[in-house]
């Protein structure tokens, strides 16, 4: 039998290997994905798919703790970690309990989904760009590192971006600090209107907009402001571009307006006319019933069929690089059968371009365990989160949270600053679930209730019905900076039931980012005063990340957002990638992901690593040509 | 002659007494005979009538008296040793859709069940939960309220 050979390999179908597979499948060349998770999440013919993502929703609904991961199939043959793995690390040994080696000294609370669609089936689909200055830390601040791509390079691939995932935002209403006139193209609008505003939004707004916040030496005007979102709303008649397309006459990607006019919401997987609008499900993590939000698999349904071969349940294992040119010749995976066993067989794909988009995590064990990228000594290296710290209380009315998608608004007064010199910067989204996050309300307001505070019958309903709705959760995600000893490595001791590497991940906080915990303490109390909030958030020093900053005590959470393990430079002493998103050591070898990322901003940057994903797979286009 | 009441009627009565819900109201999420069922698959049927039969002749006793009603709920369920802590699984039943394990001062005294271990009951108990209908919500990624509707208070307050 003779090896088939593909234009493009790419390994994983989550968001960042699907907008690279549609871009060079429908660009006319044939490509190849290996995705690790099961056929059934891929199946691309209606009735498969709804009953593959409805079995999705049972196993959620059945859940006893309903994490990020919990809908989704864990499988020994290519494992997924779980938050609920995740636990204070002691002694000298690491925490081998889930699927990370947990060296510390502070446990990586994040995780990330290997199944069909990738993590995007439980991402929150919140979409902001970066800001300019996050391009150019080291410059401005004198802080991380600078980026070889401007904001302004990457902002036609932002519009590719939100053109793809299908943002539903309010341009006019985005003003974040250091912008200036041009951060937006002129007259540009999103595909679709914002996402209603929460009615806490409305109710914090109120009591915050325009208040005075001092830090130290310095003052903040505090203001709210809509957040713009990968999930369907009213479309926008004044957006006009269609999907970008491959120019091979002037070798790029071109997003142009469209002949037919207005901007339609992509529906679910299965149905089109499902899922057309949010229908307020409030659960869009850990699953979007009816996948209003967006989520990879949709980018893969509208890849040119002809064009794009996918096979799933194969693990990719290592790479095979010609030891004189040191180019990729193929691809080794294992692929396996039966999910519950480990039988599989050894496979080589072969292709002329390779592209590796397997999450920032396993994209960097795939390269370490091939002995690939080695000149710059960064691979595996930078691996950075957002560090979520939560502030709670009782509003003095009722919000009525537990409505909506997770988040709808956020303060971004604090996202760029002179301040970054001191502390890390963060944005402070306004939560529309309660205190779900750390305290699991309302079953823990439910179960106390009713244990401690001894109540049935009306009383009970009262008191549930007074105070639940009341739950404010502010949360500030706060930016980390690259550090070489948060890292990713791999150890022979450690591996699969597939023989594949385990991630074995040393992890910590620095005081850089801990300040901002303090920040954060503060702005909470200045605004829990003012607006009469009672103060619950009380952080529990046996939880897994808890630390302690100038006397005090913070937990943390994982925000999952994975970033700078294989970073993108200047050279091929300083990163993995050069600025097209190629390796420096590998010729024909891509990477996509926000492990490309070099420092993380205060974005979600899944947005972020899309507009990347575009650029990429442009520099591919003109290689192939 | 009146009519003997059977325990699964008891239980629904029972439930509407330690849920704050109106009976129909319970009987409207379709679930009522299959927690009735769940809780004797737990605690078997002899404590389970006992139970019921002991709630049942107390609504009657004091049908005319709320508050006497609830006094006496209180006294002789709630802060029971052998009832109290079946009692405050069926509220959590009710509330939350799951079964909690019973603690373990109860186990040791009155036996252990192998399905007495936390768990969501069903799908169905799930999105019935009637801890969201009290907050005036529903439960994350059921019963949606559509397009927008977060932007207003829910349309009717619970309270």
């Amino acid at each position: 039998m003779t090896e088939k050979k593909y234009d493009v390999v790419i390994v994983g179908a989550g968001i960042a290997g699907a907008i690279v597979a549609k871009t060079i499948a429908n660009a006319g060349y044939r490509v190849l994905i290996l995705e690790a998770g099961l056929q059934a999440g891929i199946d691309l013919n209606g009735n498969e798919t709804y009953l593959n993502y409805q079995s999705y929703l049972e196993r959620f609904y059945l859940a006893n703790a309903k994490v990020p991961n919990s809908p989704y199939p864990n499988l020994k043959n290519a494992p997924s970690p779980n938050v609920l793995d995740t636990a204070q690390i002691t002694g000298t040994t690491p925490d081998t309990n889930g699927y990370f080696v947990q060296n510390g000294p502070l446990p990586f609370a994040s995780d990330y989904t290997r199944t069909p669609g990738g993590t995007t089936l439980h991402w929150l689909g919140t979409t902001l760009r970066m800001l300019p200055n996050d391009f150019k830390l080291k410059t401005e601040y004198g802080q991380g590192i600078d980026w070889p791509i401007s904001y302004d390079e990457l902002r036609p691939y932002y519009e590719m971006a939100e053109r793809e995932i299908g943002v539903s935002g309010e341009v006019k209403e985005q003003k974040y600090p250091g912008t200036g006139k041009n951060y937006w193209g002129e007259d540009y609008v999103l595909p679709m209107h914002k996402i209603p505003q929460s009615y806490i939004d409305k109710k914090f707004s109120e009591g915050v907009d325009d208040m005075k916040i001092s830090i130290g030496s310095r003052e903040f005007k505090m203001r709210i402001t809509s957040t713009p979102q990968g999930r369907n709303s009213t479309p926008n008649h004044r957006y006009k571009l269609s999907p970008p397309v491959w120019d091979p006459y002037q070798q790029r990607l071109v997003l142009e307006k469209s002949a037919e006019g207005a901007y339609e919401p992509v529906g679910s997987t299965w149905d089109p006319y499902t899922g057309q609008r949010c229908e307020g499900n409030a659960s869009c993590v850990p699953i979007c019933p009816v996948q209003a939000k967006y989520n990879a698999l949709k980018t893969l349904r509208s890849a040119r069929e002809s064009n794009l071969e996918i096979i799933t349940q194969a693990v990719a294992s290592s790479l095979e690089i010609d030891s004189a040119s040191g180019r990729i010749n193929g691809i080794t995976y294992k692929r396996y059968q039966n999910p519950d066993s480990p039988e599989h067989t050894v496979e080589t794909a072969r292709g002329t371009i390779y592209v590796i988009a397997a999450h920032s995590v396993e994209t960097a064990k795939l390269l370490i365990a091939s002995g690939a990228s080695k000149t710059s000594d960064q691979l595996g290296r930078n691996l950075m989160d957002h560090a979520v710290f939560l502030t709670w209380g009782l509003m003095p009315e009722k919000v009525y949270p537990f409505r909506g998608p997770g988040s709808t608004s956020n303060s971004p007064v604090f996202r760029d600053g002179e301040f970054r010199r001191d502390f890390a910067a963060f944005i402070m989204p306004i939560d529309n679930w309660g205190w779900n996050w750390p305290t699991n309300a309302p079953t823990s307001n439910l179960s106390q209730a009713v244990n401690q505070l001894n109540m049935f019958g009306k009383q009970l309903r009262d008191h549930i019905a007074g105070s639940v709705p009341r739950q404010l959760l502010l949360h500030f995600e706060c930016e980390q900076l690259p550090v070489p000893g948060n890292r990713v490595t791999i150890d022979p001791q450690y591996v699969d039931q597939l023989g594949n590497y385990r991630p074995v991940i040393n992890y910590d906080i620095t005081d850089y980012t801990r300040a901002s915990f303090e920040v954060a303490t503060s702005i909470t109390n200045q605004i829990f005063a003012r607006v009469g909030i009672e103060n619950f958030s009380q952080y529990d020093p046996a939880s897994p990340d808890y630390l302690v900053y100038n006397g005090a005590g913070y937990s943390f959470s994982g925000a999952g957002h994975l970033v700078g393990t294989h970073r993108m430079g200047f050279d091929r002493y300083d990163s993995v990638v050069n600025r097209d998103q190629r390796t420096w050591d590998h010729e024909n070898l891509f990477l996509v992901g926000c492990g490309n990322m070099p420092t993380i901003g205060t974005s979600n940057p899944t947005l972020t690593m899309s507009a990347l994903a575009f650029w990429a797979a442009e520099n591919i286009l003109k290689d192939l040509k | 002659m009146k009519k003997k009441k059977d325990p699964a009627e008891q239980f629904l009565e029972l439930s509407a007494r330690l849920t704050g819900f109106e009976r129909v109201e319970l009987q409207g999420t379709g679930l009522s005979e299959e927690y009735y069922r769940q809780l004797v698959g737990v605690i078997g049927k002899e404590l389970c009538d006992e139970l019921c039969l002991l709630s049942s002749r107390l609504i009657e006793e004091f049908h005319d008296d709320e508050d006497e009603l609830n006094a006496a709920l209180r006294r002789q369920i709630m802060a029971s040793a052998k009832f109290g802590p079946v009692a405050r699984n069926i509220i959590q039943m009710w509330y939350l859709g799951s079964w909690i394990q019973m603690p373990p001062g109860w186990r040791s005294q009155f036996g252990t069940a192998p399905n007495d271990v936390t768990r969501v009951i069903s799908a169905e108990g799930y999105i019935q939960s009637l801890v969201y209908n009290v907050m005036g919500a529903h439960p994350p990624a059921a019963k949606q309220p559509g397009f927008g509707s977060w932007g207003q208070p829910p349309d009717s307050d619970p309270l």
